[in-house]
């Protein structure tokens, strides 16, 4: 089956863990999983300013290992990631901002990409 | 069919306008929606004094939905009763779901957002 996961929560919420956590058990399940989407607060997970505790979880970095050894896009909405002061070179360039902040890991995209690829996936999962 | 599932009060601005940015970019792209105001959401269907807190009218975006396609806005009886909120005095298009046919009306989706 193809799971298309949302995720809606502040980078630092436990939500973030029960996220990485089910794709993770999706995938020992062999489910597929079509894409992950960060909206509204989850947005400031894919700044490259983040600084976790060295004792702490880093969502961020469990994030992206599971998208890279998977080979699973990190998406991000461009207008929450905006409001959120979450830019690419692109954005930076057009706001006239001193400087951008997505990190590498991250893609940014419309919602439009995301509805599309949620539509044509067997499931949505939503974390928040 | 997606349902768009509002949940938040209409002084929580983002949540709800970004859950409406979301049904709007759905309509938009042609997918079959609907649009559920649920819980304190229902109260985004009162007069917004939104300028005060320098925010755009909820009411205005509620009101280009038919456009996209999201029509009606639907509601759950229980909670008009709990605002105490009669749809005779609002101009929105609004379609009241029974709690006997709630349950039906959710599963009648194949995906739910709920923000």
């Amino acid at each position: 089956m193809n799971f298309s996961i949302c995720i809606t929560a502040h980078p630092l919420d436990s939500a973030q863990r029960n996220a990485i956590e089910y794709c993770k058990a999706l995938i020992l399940k062999s489910q597929r999983i079509s894409q992950i989407f960060f909206y509204q607060d989850a947005v400031s997970l894919a700044s490259s300013l983040l600084v976790p505790a060295q004792d702490e979880y880093d969502a961020q970095q469990q994030w992206i290992e599971l998208a890279q050894s998977n080979n699973i896009e990190l998406k991000v909405c461009v207008a929450a990631a905006i409001r959120r002061g979450i830019l690419n070179e692109a954005d930076c360039k057009r706001y006239a901002k001193p400087q951008s902040n997505l990190h590498d890991a991250f893609s940014i995209v419309g919602l439009g990409d995301f509805l599309t690829t949620m539509d044509s996936s067997d499931k949505q999962v939503t974390f928040g | 069919m997606i349902l768009f599932i509002s949940k938040s009060a209409p002084f929580e601005i983002h949540h709800n306008k970004e859950l409406l940015d979301m049904a709007l970019a759905a309509g938009a792209f042609d997918l079959n929606c609907k649009l559920l105001l649920q819980g304190n959401a229902i109260l985004q269907l009162r007069e917004q004094h939104s300028q005060v807190i320098q925010q755009k009218d909820i009411n205005k975006t509620l009101s280009a939905l038919p456009l996209y396609d999201i029509d009606p806005i639907y509601v759950l009886e229980q909670d008009l009763l709990k605002f105490a909120i009669d749809i005779k005095n609002i101009k929105l298009s609004i379609n009241v779901i029974n709690k006997p046919d709630q349950t039906a009306f959710l599963n009648s989706a194949s995906k739910v957002i709920r923000l």
